[in-house]
């Protein structure tokens, strides 16, 4: 099965620098490991045989390599907070600018309010909940992706809605 | 919110329910409105981390990063000139200490032990795939342990047996516990026709004490005992045991005995095999109830052991009667002979 890298750069590299950015919560590092997941979807990318959804490979791989650099990592993490946005804070921020400037500010703050609720998560309830949520991945595509029974899927994504549900106070 | 409910309500979200569990959830929705505040807030929360990845764009630095790769040459990627240098002068010093000049060649090395180098290989195989979900779940290394101890001791049928004889303390140990009991063993060299007859006559003569009374042989052990000269020279079955015939062979079992420790006293009786398991002595736990053996439970054991094999002289000794031993639980020990012992 041969798949062209350039068509799944494209396809992936959001959704990968978006898991990337949740799980080490640093815009640089986030590109860092972003390039580094790719470098390694390069690499085995001529082994893939279609054996696994494209999607489920690439997050597993994205995932695995996450999870260990976080290991590496230990503590020592930047964490995003006020004006550590770093290289590209404004522009790749893109929130409702079709909407009046009073919705737009709610947005806005619903948008940083959920950010900062899912920082606080555990990380391997955050990863369940950003890619079924955010991703949109299904149950089985996120089991197979962070090689997990798809009842714990279940039920880690649900403990991650309510803790969510409780750190908003919503 | 409790984890079920919770768990049912975003299952809901996600429609993973089955229509069933859907039509009982939204009728349950209709009647609380607290749950269904609840759904109202998971909902909002779904939607805004969707939100939340839509408003998101990669930073156009990104492909600059990456495009070494799609152009499909990986090298320059994002190593400092410093770790560059730094890294070449490290591997340098490692290769001057093992591969230095005054270490010998591979060639040098081989052809002391006057052997050729290998070819060089003609086909380099691509990366293997990362594992994924095409390993079956009962594969998975993950979990093996936790079913093997979920999974419940079988309880064993009851047999059909003869009577029981109470003796007094055992205090000689017969045999060791990596070797059958001596009396069990066939064809050993040192016994005589007569010692050997003898085997059959009674293990008990070995296991009770010098002290206690001797026990009347059950009638069993005496039509044992004369089918051995009836059928059979021992003499001829002693030649023909060899050292290969280990007493751990698979040998379906022919008769055996079990010994139940009640304080100070050992009951014991013989019995006739009706399963088939491995000569040899077995620790186990008995329940006795009604002056009969109800239940048995396999002691210690090797870990690569089969609960099974463990639980086979249970098939043996459960429903024995055991006339004088009190209703309770006792420590016991089934002793299976191999088939041809004493026959």
């Amino acid at each position: 099965m041969s798949v062209d890298f350039n068509e799944v750069y494209e396809q992936f590299k959001l959704p990968v620098w978006r898991l990337a950015r949740r799980l080490t919560r640093s815009d640089e590092e986030a590109l860092d490991t972003t390039q580094e997941i790719f470098l390694r979807v390069w690499r085995g990318l001529p082994g893939f045989r279609g054996e696994a959804k494209l999607s489920t490979w690439v997050f597993q791989i994205a995932w695995n390599y996450l999870r260990a650099y976080r290991r590496r990592m230990g503590r020592n993490l930047q964490f995003i907070g006020e004006g550590n946005h770093g290289d590209c804070e404004p522009a790749m921020i893109v929130r409702d600018r079709q909407a009046d400037p009073e919705r737009r500010a709610a947005a806005v703050e619903m948008l940083d309010r959920v950010e900062d609720a899912l920082r606080e998560l555990p990380e391997h309830y955050r990863v369940v909940v950003w890619l079924r949520d955010g991703e949109e991945l299904s149950y089985r595509e996120i089991a197979d992706a962070l090689d997990l029974p798809i009842g714990t899927v279940r039920s880690r994504l649900a403990r991650a809605r309510d803790a969510l549900r409780r750190i908003m106070e919503i | 919110m409790e984890d079920e409910r919770i768990e049912r309500l975003s299952r809901l979200i996600d429609g993973d329910l089955t229509p069933a569990e859907e039509r009982d959830s939204r009728a349950r929705l209709e009647s609380d409105p607290a749950l269904a505040a609840d759904l109202a807030a998971l909902t909002e929360i779904r939607q805004s981390l969707a939100a939340l990845a839509t408003s998101e764009r990669a930073p156009a630095v990104l492909d600059t990063l990456v495009e070494p790769l799609l152009r499909g040459r990986p090298e320059p990627i994002a190593i400092r000139p410093w770790v560059r240098w730094l890294a070449i002068a490290g591997l340098t010093v490692v290769f001057e200490i093992y591969f230095g000049h005054l270490a010998p060649g591979v060639e040098d090395k081989l052809a002391r032990q006057d052997l050729q180098p290998a070819a060089e290989p003609t086909q380099r195989f691509a990366l293997a795939p990362l594992p994924t979900s095409s390993v079956p779940p009962e594969k998975r290394l993950i979990g093996v342990s936790e079913r093997l101890l979920a999974s419940p001791i079988p309880d064993v049928e009851v047999g059909h047996p003869p009577a029981l004889e109470i003796l007094g303390p055992l205090e000689e140990e017969v045999g060791d516990e990596l070797s059958p009991p001596q009396d069990a063993v066939l064809g050993s060299r040192e016994k005589n026709k007569s010692e050997f007859a003898g085997v059959s006559a009674g293990r008990s003569d070995e296991s009770r004490t010098r002290d206690a009374p001797p026990a009347p042989r059950p009638a069993s052990e005496i039509t044992a005992t004369a089918k051995v000269g009836e059928d059979e020279d021992v003499s001829t079955r002693d030649a023909a045991s060899s050292d290969s015939r280990l007493w751990r062979d698979r040998t379906p079992a022919g008769r055996g005995q079990i010994f139940i420790f009640v304080e100070e006293e050992t009951a014991w009786r013989d019995f006739e095999a009706n399963a088939i398991c491995f000569p040899g002595r077995y620790a186990i736990r008995v329940k006795v109830g009604a002056g009969v053996v109800t239940k048995v439970w396999p002691v210690g054991g090797a870990t690569w052991n089969k609960t099974s094999w463990r639980l086979c002289p249970g098939k043996l000794v459960v429903g024995l009667t055991i006339d004088g031993v009190p209703d309770g639980e006792y420590s016991a020990e089934v002793v299976v002979e191999p088939r041809d012992a004493g026959r």
